[in-house]
């Protein structure tokens, strides 16, 4: 294979993939008003193979989008409301106790909903830590382990959880593992003036608009492996890393409001899921290797949740966002301000 | 996707080439992009300082300090230049890096770091479709941007009104300058120019200043001259014409080499050197004119007070049976000194001297340590050993029962053992008057005589008061009261809690 037939096939996959994000990304909006962003980081995450923490006010699509999103992919899907007298084995399965054909009785694995493509884990922070542990070794190894048995959980595999950001009585916050295993996490905000009227018109009349699936598990299993092949050059991954390394205390990079603010920074989990969203980001912006600006661009939501504010911080009323903010400008891009 | 074969397309090795142009033509740009940048931040605070010669040159002319004008200034002028250049030039001799200058043209052109990634992949050994493909997109780019004039936005260095500022003291200086009356001699000029003068005379320098004042000698210093008059009064016996003969005598002696220029007597009397002999001087000898100053001060200081204790003192014990010699008896070795010097005075009993005296006395056995018996102005007789028999049951008052009396010893214990360890009685002050007693009388209480109460002949009401009006505020106090009680209320509510 020559360098041009090779090149021809890197552009035709890249292709390809823009083709396939925005089809699906037109059929969600059948169903979802406006939240571009939204669903753009949705769709980077399962195409980058993490998982999504959505947080957001109650009546503003979230469930809704993960529902939808597993229609146009043909994936199964399931939804776990998680509450505090939820048990991991509700979430993981169990093995019961059932009548054979001959009147005996045998114990058989149940398997909970966790064992999916797309989980959507509603209001996740609800549970008890216990219960939220549970998904650990389902999110990070992708494999459930039931007493002596484990169960490989099939490809693609997506958990996409939702929490309240207000209503905090009677929640357990995530804990800073679990937060860690979550590749972006994505504020959804209220919609915009224009788009209340399509969501009404949408949701009150007699008929429903139907989503159909514009692609399947394998592509996307397809789409994933392109993603991985797009090249980081070095400047690309010194600015992911000198991003990640901003964000702690300690560092040399850090600026004052980090100092200040900031106990806990990212850990190099943070750098994987910048240097992951943001192949993405270059593919969808029709590049072949990721640039620094792709870096940033995902900087917001890959590290927002990686930010553990100190109490200082805090009494401050400093947020995770400013904190990411005051990392990227005090990070320039390389060649500007020269 | 499978990886790419190394094979080199005439298309990406223009790329190179291409590359490796435009890297340098940004790199030169860059270089003079940040030495104007440097020349930008330094120039304005130049400018802002070159008002600081004017002012300084009025401000010292008005005090009276006239400095060469035309120095100042051309000082002024090259470290000025200097402080603008510097900054500029090791900013344009800074190396800029392929990397970085592609990473710049990216940054101007918004492509995104296609530049900067096509140099970075340009060395890879390994070329997988991706790579080649990002390639091939930067010689898309690499055409265009050649066209393209990478004008680096370079900011006028000096705003107008700096500049303005900067010109109106160029100006002062230069009226300054103009109007300054000729070269002005410094102080070091005259200096140099009344030496020269001294040095052109053939005058012999004069020999008798340099005979009574030899080199290898100190000068007495003022301090030991207050000290050596300090001495002068404290002499008993020895009248005004006595003193003034023997002064006359000592200043005849001090003048020689040996005599350090000062009086037999001072030295004596405020230097413990001669009488303590060598020991005392290996001691601590780079001390004692410290320790003689100290001395000095503390004798000017409280004068009249050792007069006062001189005149106190009463012939108790010889100075050779004491120890007191030439040095009160504080430690020194007993040696001859002239009767008419204060050592021969007796000690007083230390009863007698007062915790300040102590005090004086310690700080002079401090002094005398090293090489020289312990004090021996403490040593006493030692008590009678007198084994009378009192009358009846009570003994003898004076009898300790502990023998016959005994010879007197010059010194006991450890510390006559070891030289130079003087162990001196730490005990300071008067034993405390005791617990005060306090004696209660019981006296019982005696019935004061006093007139009766006027209350006791009131009697009680024989009929009704009747009617009582009700308390009633007039209109405005019930305000006032209100108004009052409201903003009490207000600035109490208005508290955090």
């Amino acid at each position: 294979m020559t360098t041009t037939e090779s090149s021809a096939s890197a552009k035709a996959a890249a292709t390809r993939f823009r083709e396939v994000h925005e089809k699906v990304r037109t059929e969600l909006h059948k169903a979802i008003v406006g939240q571009d962003a939204v669903i753009d980081s949705v769709l980077t995450a399962l195409f980058a193979g993490g998982h999504v923490l959505l947080e957001g006010v109650p009546g503003i699509g979230k469930t809704l989008l993960v529902h939808s999103l597993g229609e146009t992919l043909d994936l199964a899907f399931s939804r776990i409301q998680f509450t505090p007298d939820l048990m991991p084995s509700d979430v993981r399965g169990a093995e019961i106790l059932v009548e054979t054909q001959g009147g005996g009785h045998e114990l058989r694995f149940q398997p909970g909903p966790i064992v999916s493509n797309l989980v959507l884990a509603d209001e996740i922070n609800r549970a008890t830590p216990k219960t939220q542990s549970a998904m650990l070794e389902a999110m990070q190894e992708r494999q459930v382990t039931i007493g002596e048995r484990t169960i490989k959980l099939d490809e693609p595999y997506c958990v996409m959880a939702t929490q309240n950001p207000v209503e905090q009585e009677g929640t357990y916050p995530l804990p800073e593992a679990q937060l860690d295993r979550f590749l972006l996490k994505v504020v959804v905000g209220y919609p915009k003036e224009e788009e209340y009227l399509r969501i009404l018109n949408l949701t009150t009349g007699s008929t429903s608009e139907k989503l159909s699936a514009v692609s399947n598990g394998a592509e996307v299993l397809e789409l994933r492996q392109t993603v991985r092949d797009v090249p980081v050059p070095e400047s690309a991954q010194q600015h992911a890393v000198r991003l990640v390394m901003a964000t702690q205390p300690d560092s040399e990079y850090a600026p004052e409001l980090v100092r200040n603010s900031v106990s806990l920074g990212s850990s190099p989990r943070g750098a994987q899921a910048l240097i992951l969203a943001a192949k993405v980001h270059a593919l969808l912006a029709g590049r072949y290797a990721v640039a620094p600006e792709d870096i940033r661009a995902v900087a917001l939501p890959c590290l927002r949740h990686r930010v553990l504010l100190s109490f200082q911080g805090q009494a401050d009323g400093v947020g995770a966002d400013q904190v990411v903010a005051a990392v990227l400008e005090a990070l320039p891009l390389p060649g500007e301000g020269l | 996707m499978s990886e790419g074969e190394p094979s080199q397309p005439t298309e990406l090795g223009t790329l190179r080439a291409d590359l490796e142009r435009l890297s340098l033509k940004t790199a030169g740009g860059l270089s003079r992009a940040r030495a104007m940048d440097a020349l930008g931040r330094i120039l304005p605070r130049v400018v802002r300082a070159l008002w600081l010669p004017p002012f300084l040159g009025v401000g010292l002319a008005l005090i009276g300090v006239s400095l060469p004008l035309g120095w100042l200034f051309l000082g002024v002028a090259l470290l000025a230049l200097g402080l603008v250049a510097w900054p500029a030039l090791k900013e344009f001799r800074r190396p800029v890096g392929r990397e970085e200058a592609l990473a710049v043209v990216d940054q101007r052109l918004s492509l995104s770091g296609r530049f900067q990634t096509a140099g970075g992949y340009l060395d890879h050994a390994k070329r997988t479709p991706f790579i080649v493909a990002a390639l091939e997109d930067a010689c898309a780019w690499v055409r265009g941007a050649h066209g393209v004039d990478l004008v680096h936005p370079i900011e006028p260095l000096v705003p107008k009104r700096l500049a303005a500022h900067g010109g109106r003291a160029m100006f002062l200086m230069l009226v300054l300058l103009v109007l300054s009356p000729g070269p002005v001699q410094t102080r070091a000029q005259e200096f140099l120019q009344e030496v020269q003068d001294y040095l052109g005379t053939d005058e012999p320098a004069p020999l008798t200043e340099v005979a009574t004042v030899p080199r290898d000698v100190p000068q007495a210093t003022p301090l030991d001259e207050v000290q050596a008059k300090e001495t002068k009064p404290a002499e008993p016996g020895s009248s005004a014409d006595d003193e003034a003969g023997e002064v006359g005598e000592q200043e005849k002696e001090s003048k020689g080499s040996t005599g350090q220029g000062r009086s037999a007597e001072a030295n004596s009397a405020s230097s413990n050197s001669s009488a303590r002999g060598a020991p005392s001087d290996q001691a601590q000898p780079s001390k004692q004119p410290e320790k003689r100053a100290k001395k000095g001060k503390r004798q000017k200081a409280k004068p009249k007070r050792k007069e006062k204790t001189r005149t106190r003192k009463t012939p108790e014990m010889s100075a050779s049976t004491t120890g007191s010699g030439a040095s009160k008896g504080s430690g020194r070795n007993p040696t001859a000194s002239p009767w008419s010097s204060p050592e021969q005075a007796p000690v007083p009993d230390d009863s007698e001297i007062d915790e300040d005296e102590e005090i004086d006395d310690d700080e002079e056995e401090q002094e005398s340590r090293g090489g020289i018996q312990p004090s021996m102005r403490d040593r006493r007789p030692p008590v009678s050993r007198d084994l009378r028999i009192g009358f009846g049951n009570r003994p003898s008052p004076d009898a300790n029962g502990r023998g016959g009396p005994s010879q007197q010893k010059k010194s006991r214990g450890v510390a006559s053992l070891v030289l130079g360890v003087p162990i001196p009685d730490r005990v300071k002050g008067r034993p405390g008057p005791g617990r005060t007693k306090v004696t209660q009388e019981r006296v019982r209480p005696e019935a004061e005589q006093a007139p009766l109460q006027a209350a006791r002949t009131g009697t009680a009401r024989a009929h009704p008061e009747g009617h009582f009006p009700e308390l009633d505020l007039d209109p405005w106090l019930r305000g006032m009261v209100r108004d009052y009680f409201r903003r009490l209320r207000e600035t109490s509510s208005s508290k955090p809690n």
